[in-house]
């Protein structure tokens, strides 16, 4: 035991010599036990990538900080690291495009966040429930793993990610259930739902109409056949990932998947081709750790297919013998790399002790923002109140009443009552209890004045949609959410007048809206203030918790 | 068969290349091309052509005053129509009974309707459709010279020697117009016509036919709805 310490310690003093890594542009040292990255670090000024995995000693707070100080780093790995909570200094790392910190019991993604030009993001196994409301300006993110976390369900984090422009790949693995808002990712390419263990995917799923690959490998609840009927739809379809232990036949109605030119068949137990699968335009057919019960049958079947170029198989029981057909074959025994390596007992230890959780003295933030609209269909009338942001202690305001300290610009519209002007209410409607996440729909709708909407708030917004002379209320909630078409109901006759009341409120409530926008990024400042101080405490009880996880380990 | 649809076919496409879309023209265009300055009867008036002509002289006189003419909204004009129809047999007299009458639904209807400011308004007048000019006047059923068989002045005593009379004349479309906008003017208490709140106007025009009667002096009942967008002056952000 004493001689494999001293080797791992040896092994991290020889990887740190600042000799060897003083020019470096590239790291590696994951899974050395370093508690300490050394001080000169922070000189490696044409370090690009670094990986520490499975250092789950290591110092958070430290190693962020001399860490923030390399002006090239463009890749960070910190998986397995038992890291428990992301220090803000993270917004630091201007260079950044590449984060991996998979499996690390964290919870929650600092604002700073908002700061990075991430291009990659892993954040896998962990503990998230809400993504930032900052995670919408990582504009340049192409590649996102939100794999086994608690928040993969939320309508709220889709819309999130549907706000990023250039996301093109989305990783979801061990899904128990999908939102549908995922349908509103209309530039993703690839889906990667493999383990998941839901029966039925959203239909929403038909919407992407740019998907190019998608991966269900794993999920053995998964009803394969109506699978397929979701994405027959997705004319970009080239790539497909099926299969698990239970699958012993290829669905007959696969051969409606025409764009299809590359399958890859995992872990089946196959039998005979259905009939329909000659239809397909196959170029690439992979099986990996397959058996085959009528293996020279099958492979013939095969052998007729016209597009097919290549069959590869990978770990495949196969005789030699039964694969004397024409196509080109590629046997490979390459046991594929487990995609995860599960890291569950330090979320379960993080997840067991949460009511210990250092809890910040000031609630200066909280990211959730309840609003409450209350409707009345008969009068055609709308009454909003929220729950504000910022740490106000009020509840349940009147959107346009006196008390609005977080939104103060909507002061401007006290007391005015706002009539729908939408074209359908009950449409509307529908949309805010399809992102309520509270709300019980059935009951919202029998009854004629509920609270029906419970968000995340980026922002309110008045602005005029002066085609329609109307205003919209927008509610943000990552992209393009709630818009409430609205007009105050004024008493006012003279058409002048009117006009000139709208021109003088509208003015006054821009004023404000500025003024508050400013104060707003104070606040964000000194909030950032006491959250360093509270980064401490967190750095303590994860020290604690490491503590625990490496006890229940010797266990 | 086949030649019949021809001819049908022929018919229509004439049919549509005479019609005149007079709310393409500007009101300048519009006079200057001297379409309104033929007379109109009552056997022999062209609807379109009198709301058009009306519609410029409206724009005509707002422009004199320094304001920017109405734009023609076809939406509104299906529903000054629709209001019309249901007023056909009232009167006139009284704008303000008419405009109440519809008050409550105006702006409901225009959305219905496709239009998509927030600020309606309607005006109802009734206005002569000879130039008689408050004088005195009789009606002579056995001269036929005019179809309307009024006249200037008394009815010429059997003794006189000139029993020939001045026929009270029909007004130009033009003339008729401006007639109307005058009255618009004196009726319209809230400048609606004027006011620069507004930004589109349709108006109907019809002949009031409890007013086509012996010595009746006829009139023209007329509908205006005006529209406008109650957010035009806020600046875009």
């Amino acid at each position: 035991m004493i001689f494999i310490f001293c080797a791992v310690l040896s092994q991290a003093q020889d990887a740190l010599d600042y000799a060897k890594i003083r020019d470096a542009q590239e790291l590696d040292l994951s899974n050395l036990d370093i508690d300490t990255l050394p001080s000169y670090i922070s000189s490696c000024s044409r370090l690009k990538r670094i990986n520490l995995n499975g250092n789950r000693k290591l110092k958070v707070i430290d190693t962020f900080k001399k860490l923030a100080k390399l002006p090239h780093l463009e890749v960070l790995q910190l998986d397995y690291c038992n890291l428990f909570f992301l220090p803000a200094s993270i917004g630091e790392f201007r260079a950044l495009k590449v984060l991996s910190i998979e499996g690390n019991g964290i919870a929650y993604l600092p604002l700073t966040f908002r700061d990075l030009s991430l291009q990659e993001l892993n954040v896998a196994s962990n503990r998230i429930d809400s993504l930032n409301i900052g995670f919408s300006s990582l504009r340049h993110l192409h590649t996102f793993n939100f794999s086994n976390n608690e928040g993969l369900s939320r309508d709220y984090n889709m819309d999130l990610l549907a706000t990023l422009p250039l996301l093109h790949t989305l990783i979801l693995q061990e899904s128990k259930s999908l939102s549908s808002s995922i349908g509103k990712l209309r530039a993703l390419e690839n889906l990667d739902l493999a383990r998941s263990t839901m029966k039925i995917l959203p239909s929403a799923i038909s919407q992407l109409l740019t998907l190019k690959s998608i991966d269900v490998r794993g999920s053995s609840d998964l009803d394969v056949s109506a699978f397929i009927e979701t994405i027959a739809p997705l004319k970009q379809l080239r790539a497909l990932r099926i299969g698990d232990a239970k699958m012993t036949i290829v669905p007959f109605n696969v051969s409606k998947l025409k764009s299809l030119r590359d399958l890859r068949i995992y872990r089946a137990a196959l039998g005979r081709l259905p009939v329909s699968f000659k239809e397909l335009t196959l170029q690439n057919i992979h099986f990996v750790n397959c058996s085959f019960s009528a293996a020279s049958d099958f492979f013939s079947e095969l052998d007729k297919m016209t597009s097919l170029q290549l069959i590869y198989l990978e770990e495949c029981a196969v005789a030699a013998d039964q694969l004397h057909i024409k196509k080109q074959i590629v046997n490979t025994n390459v046991l594929e790399q487990s995609a995860l390596v599960f890291n569950t007992n330090f979320n379960e230890i993080a997840k067991n002790h949460r009511g210990e959780t250092p809890v910040m003295d000031y609630d200066l933030l909280t990211s959730k923002v309840t609003l409450t609209i209350k409707k009345q269909v008969t009068k055609k009338r709308f009454y909003f109140a929220l729950e504000p942001q910022y740490g106000y202690t009020e509840k349940y305001l009147d959107l346009f009443g006196d008390k609005i300290k977080a939104y103060p610009e909507l002061k401007v519209y006290k007391g005015i009552q706002w009539e729908y002007t939408g074209d359908e209410m009950d449409p509307d409607l529908l949309k805010m209890y399809a992102l309520s996440e509270k709300t019980d729909k059935e009951k919202a709708k029998k009854k004629s004045t509920v609270e029906i909407y419970v968000l995340n708030l980026q922002d309110i917004l008045i602005y005029p949609e002066k085609e329609e002379d109307t205003y919209v209320l927008a509610f943000s909630r990552g992209f393009d959410t709630l818009k409430i078409k609205a007009l105050p109901a004024l008493s006012l006759l003279d058409a002048k007048k009117i006009q000139k009341w709208h021109k003088s409120k509208y003015e006054n409530y821009l004023q404000q809206r500025i003024k508050r926008e400013e104060k707003w990024l104070q606040l964000d400042t000194k909030y950032l203030m006491v959250y360093e101080k509270h980064e401490i405490k967190l750095e303590d009880y994860r020290t604690q918790l490491n503590e625990l996880y490496y006890h229940a380990k010797e266990k | 068969m086949g030649t019949f649809c021809f001819v049908l076919t022929i018919a229509l496409c004439l049919s549509f290349t005479t019609e005149h879309n007079y709310y393409e023209q500007s009101f300048e265009e519009f006079f200057a091309s001297g379409v309104a300055d033929k007379e109109f009867t009552l056997a022999d008036t062209d609807p379109e052509l009198l709301n058009a002509a009306v519609f410029h002289a409206v724009n005509e006189m707002r422009s004199q005053k320094g304001k920017l003419p109405f734009q023609y909204s076809p939406e509104l004009q299906k529903l000054v129509n629709v209001y019309l129809s249901k007023v056909e047999n009232k009167s006139f007299i009284s704008g303000e009974a008419i405009r109440k009458k519809f008050a409550k639904s105006i702006l409901k209807d225009a959305k219905e309707r496709g239009f998509k400011g927030t600020l309606v308004d309607l005006n109802a007048l009734q206005s002569q459709a000879i130039s008689y000019n408050n004088k005195i006047f009789f009606y002579n059923k056995k001269d036929i010279s005019t179809d309307l068989h009024l006249f200037y002045g008394e009815r010429p005593a059997k003794t006189d020697k000139n029993q020939e009379r001045e026929a009270i004349p029909f007004y130009t479309y033009k003339t008729f117009a401006e007639n109307a906008v005058a009255q618009l003017l004196k009726l319209d208490e809230e400048n609606k016509v004027t006011s620069k709140a507004y930004k589109f106007s349709a108006c109907v025009l019809q002949w009031d036919y409890n007013s086509l009667y012996k010595s009746r002096i006829p009139q023209i009942k007329m509908l205006q709805i005006v529209g406008g967008f109650q957010t035009d002056l806020i600046k875009e952000n």
